[in-house]
């Protein structure tokens, strides 16, 4: 699984290529630590090049989730094909993950949780 | 006349991903009209899951799979040695109550069961064997034989 990662203030895009799957959870938990332990707590996941997530993959967006909310942080999954989008629903976890059909709908939710953040 | 293809692999992650890679092609080549490729979807996500469990929890030093494909649809086989574990017995969906936070694992076996039209498990001579079937859906979207 390949990662490109951009960065604008607090505000990080991951754009996810390859199938999210066994083989490749750890490796997809092990950036997202290696961003949270440098105080990256907002997180865009553009997903629409994951072709294929198994069980495995799921468990592993939902640790990425635990991971950035323990730290009052958050990541946004979007650009959901439709194998993703139906493992999400048949498990229910698309009604924990947040998920926004675009990119722009992505940023924008974490923009407003970044200005919340910030008025504590 | 049916098709076939017959692994034996090292119980590994990689390895689960060359043989959803043959499985798919496998589908590929049998399933036909609007449904095939959410069917062949299907297929490679239960294989898969069987796959990961045997990886994690099986405990063997190889892994047998058998692919099959005929008229009536898809057979995914995998054979295990071991201790009896008939993995189809009271699977459920792990529920997730409000407010109650998310669990990173308990899904496989529960999304095998959603994905599949038929699941058998069978212990023959020391060997778990777990069957998924796939049938195949004609052209007004019935399935043309049961398995």
């Amino acid at each position: 699984m390949e990662f490109n990662i951009g960065m604008d203030g607090d505000l990080v895009t991951m754009d996810l290529n390859g199938d999210l799957v066994a083989s490749s959870a750890e490796e997809f938990k092990s950036q997202v630590a290696k961003l949270r332990d440098k105080n990256f707590y907002f997180i865009l996941m553009d997903m629409s090049r994951v072709g294929f997530m198994d069980s495995s993959g799921l468990g592993a967006c939902m640790a990425v989730h635990k991971m950035l909310s323990e730290k009052n942080g958050m990541v946004v999954l979007t650009r959901l094909s439709d194998s993703v989008v139906k493992v999400l629903r048949l498990t229910r976890a698309d009604q924990k993950l947040k998920i926004a059909p675009t990119k722009q709908e992505g940023i924008k939710i974490l923009l407003d949780v970044i200005i919340a953040e910030r008025k504590k | 006349m049916g098709k076939r293809l017959s692994f034996q692999i090292v119980p590994n992650f990689e390895n689960v991903d060359m043989v959803r890679a043959a499985l798919k092609g496998f589908c590929n080549e049998s399933y036909r009209g609007a449904e095939a490729e959410a069917r062949t979807w299907d297929l490679c996500l239960a294989a898969t899951e069987a796959m990961n469990n045997a990886v994690e929890h099986s405990g063997a030093e190889q892994v047998e799979i058998e692919i099959s494909a005929d008229e009536a649809g898809v057979v995914f086989r995998i054979i295990t040695q071991g201790e009896r574990f008939d993995p189809t017995v009271g699977v459920l969906m792990p529920v997730l109550k409000d407010g109650e936070e998310l669990q990173e694992g308990g899904f496989g076996l529960a999304i095998i069961k959603e994905m599949v039209d038929g699941l058998r498990y069978e212990y023959i001579e020391g060997k778990n064997v777990m069957t998924l079937d796939k049938i195949i859906i004609d052209k007004k979207g019935e399935g043309e034989h049961g398995i």
